[in-house]
């Protein structure tokens, strides 16, 4: 190696590299390695804690999804056993919201005083609690905005109401900030707080994953990024903004093989936060992907910007949360 | 044991002796989705394959679904009991949609069909895909459940699809993703050219909405996102009500995603027209340099000062009680004004407390404030 040009490269290209850096570079913090991976904040064992069912010849499930609460704590969706299970900041068993059937697939908490439960595919029906677990709102889907019940994709919890979002598509602003019935407004995308939305699209076939942000219903976004897929990315997982507009992106990605069975041979989760003009704060590669059993609720945006992720093992649910803070 | 047991009574249902088996018929993929949608709010039957359609719609009047039931400590099937004479499970359903082994009509019952673990892999009438090349009518399986795909990949890389999901769900219609434990399959004898090439076709949703589709290697592409053009003039105004303030509880009509939605102004600068611009419950209430107050000006009664009133800046002068009383030739010190009751119109000018006005003109804006604060409330 020539030490000596070596030096001279460096010295060209160090102040080089600061000056672009300075003339607003997306800073990149480093990315969370697989030896970093996050502490179980909470593990409940299959069946003592928490109910799964193993499809035979239907499908199979665990819980279908998560929600953090205003407070710090957790609600997770245990339909298996008609219940929500609640937990306070520090992990610790609240009393139970009784759920009225088997078939809901999401939950929420509303204003710090309401929690929410979603039944897409049977009675198709919002249930909102309040917090003595009586039930304050019971909501038919299907309606203006809303199709088919089946097809919703989201729930979002806004200080302005709640809002279900279609086919990834549109969102439908269905009870207002007091969980009453409201008229129902449509935006494109995923609304986020200060009037403004998220749309998130896969870049086909490019193999990246397209994120917006401006205002709703805006012809023209105020912002766009593509996030490069280093593998490629077959799913976005889950995208929202905290209060502050800081934006939460997860993908999977995936490595099938080209030829039958055209198995998976390499996957992940990439987690990244983006300031709210998309510069790069955090991100990280999370080993633990959907399996088998149906969820539909895998990573959740904290409400102090916290990123927590529900996945499951052979011994039972585990909640994770990665330090997706910023200052 | 319990997977044994299930798997030696499915391959029994499946391959019955002495039924023959015939390839399934040609058709396009769109007759395939058809019967799957004819199929959706049937129940969930451990075992069967059969339900009543119309079209592509189910027939739930002309036949009852059936009911299944959780055993007492099960929390699903085989552990279940079933009544009722329509239903299927997951595989009998996909079975029956593709029309494998035997196409039948959808409401032949107790016929022969087979597992989800069978779609897993290549079979004479089907073939392994990758799942990253899903197109509808495609099933996805694993070894213990398969689900038919009827639409497009979403924005976000999941597909609408139709399946048996369970004794507690039933038939159903749903957005879902699949896990990597899934494999894709497509079944032969699909049209290989469903349309003209070139040719589109479209179709009315939502409520303001259309989507179309366009031919291109002689099949249909997926159905585009629905879409439509936003009203045009006075069919453009809406109200949002819900108790939405000022300017903000006017808006715009709106065709989003195919749906009609009245998209509320946004809350501005509070400035002064009369309006609630920042949509607090309150007019005129900005700052002095939104709404323009505070700046020397002359009318003509003289020197004066701009004040945001009754939702206009105006001129007024030190000394009368504008706009109630009018500057006129009764009121004493009025150079030159000799029309009676003319009032004092004015002209706010550029410059800004000027040397002549120091100490005048903070008193007779205090005057303004309070009196405007009189007047709103």
């Amino acid at each position: 190696m020539n030490t000596r040009n070596t030096r001279k490269t460096l010295l060209v290209a160090c102040p080089l590299l600061l000056l672009l850096g300075l003339a607003g570079f997306p800073r990149i913090s480093h990315a969370v390695a697989a030896d970093d991976l996050p502490e179980p904040f909470l593990f409940l064992a299959w069946d003592a804690d928490v109910g799964r069912f193993l499809g035979d010849e239907a499908d199979s499930e665990g819980p279908k999804s998560f929600a953090t609460k205003a407070d710090g704590g957790l609600l997770i969706l245990d339909q298996v056993n008609l219940r929500i299970l609640d937990f306070d900041p520090a992990g610790r068993e609240l009393p139970a919201y009784a759920l009225p059937g088997p078939a809901f697939d999401d939950v929420g908490e509303a204003a710090g005083r309401f929690v929410l439960a979603l039944d897409r595919l049977v009675t198709r029906t919002l249930l909102v609690y309040d917090l003595d677990g009586s039930i304050v709102t019971e909501l038919d889907l299907v309606g203006h905005g809303i199709e088919h019940a089946g097809l919703i994709t989201a729930m979002f919890a806004r200080t302005d109401g709640v809002w279900l979002e279609v086919s990834h598509r549109h969102s439908v602003r269905v009870l207002d900030a007091a969980m009453g019935p409201c008229e129902r407004r449509i935006v494109l995308g995923r609304p986020i707080e200060g009037g403004r939305s998220l749309i998130g699209t896969l870049d086909r076939p490019a193999g990246g994953a397209r994120i917006s942000i401006g205002p709703r219903n805006a012809a023209k976004p105020d912002a766009t990024i593509t996030i490069p897929g280093e593998l490629p990315i077959r799913r976005i997982v889950a995208l929202d903004a905290d209060a502050k507009g800081r934006v939460l992106a997860v993908v999977h990605e995936a490595l099938f093989g080209g030829t039958t069975p055209f198995g998976v041979l390499d996957e992940r989760y990439r987690l990244i936060r983006l300031d709210n003009r998309f510069a790069e704060l955090w991100s990280a590669r999370s080993p633990w992907v959907l399996t088998e059993l149906d969820q539909r609720q895998e990573v959740r945006l904290g409400p102090d910007g916290g990123v927590w992720q529900m996945f499951f093992t052979w011994e039972g649910v585990f909640v994770v949360r990665w330090d997706g803070r910023t200052p | 044991m319990k997977n044994l047991f299930a798997c030696l009574m499915f391959c029994l249902i499946a391959l019955p002796s002495g039924v023959s088996q015939a390839a399934p018929p040609s058709e396009p993929p769109d007759a395939i989705v058809c019967r799957g949608l004819s199929a959706v709010g049937f129940s969930y039957w451990w075992g069967g394959e059969c339900w009543c359609s119309n079209g592509c719609a189910p027939d739930l009047v002309g036949c009852a679904p059936g009911v299944c039931t959780p055993n007492d400590g099960s929390t699903g099937c085989p552990e279940c009991t079933h009544t009722g004479t329509y239903g299927a499970d997951c595989s009998g359903f996909v079975s029956r949609a593709w029309q494998v082994p035997d196409p039948l009509a959808t409401n032949a019952c107790n016929t022969a069909r087979y597992v989800a673990s069978s779609f897993t892999a290549d079979n004479e009438y089907w073939n392994v895909v990758p799942m990253n090349d899903l197109r509808p009518a495609d099933a996805v399986a694993s070894d213990s459940h398969v689900i038919l795909v009827i639409g497009s990949e979403d924005a976000f890389g999941e597909h609408d699809c139709v399946e048996a999901k369970g004794c507690s769900y039933g038939i159903v219609r749903n957005s879902r993703t699949f896990s990597s434990v899934y494999s894709g399959a497509r079944r032969i004898n699909l049209t290989t050219c469903e349309c003209d090439e070139g040719s589109t076709e479209s179709e009315n949703c939502g409520d303001c909405g259309t989507r179309t589709r366009s031919c291109t290697g002689c099949m249909w592409t997926g159905w585009s996102a629905c879409d439509g053009s936003d009203p045009e003039g006075e069919a453009a105004d809406c109200t949002v009500g819900e108790g939405a303030l000022g300017v903000c509880a006017q808006g715009r009509q709106l065709c989003v995603a195919g749906w009609l939605t009245c998209s509320p102004n946004s809350p501005g600068t509070e400035v002064c027209d009369g309006q609630d611009n920042d949509c607090d419950g309150l007019v005129d209430n900005g700052t002095t340099v939104t709404l323009g107050e505070g700046y020397a000006c002359i009318n003509r009664c003289g020197e004066g000062v701009s004040a945001c009133l009754d939702g206009a800046v105006r001129c007024v002068t030190p000394g009368t009680t504008w706009p109630d009383d009018t500057c006129n030739t009764d009121d004493p010190g009025e150079p030159g004004d000799t029309t009676a009751d003319d009032g004092c119109s004015c002209t706010v000018g550029g410059r800004r407390n000027p040397g002549g006005l120091p100490l005048l003109l903070p008193l007779l804006f205090t005057f303004v404030l309070i009196r405007r604060r009189l007047i709103r409330h």
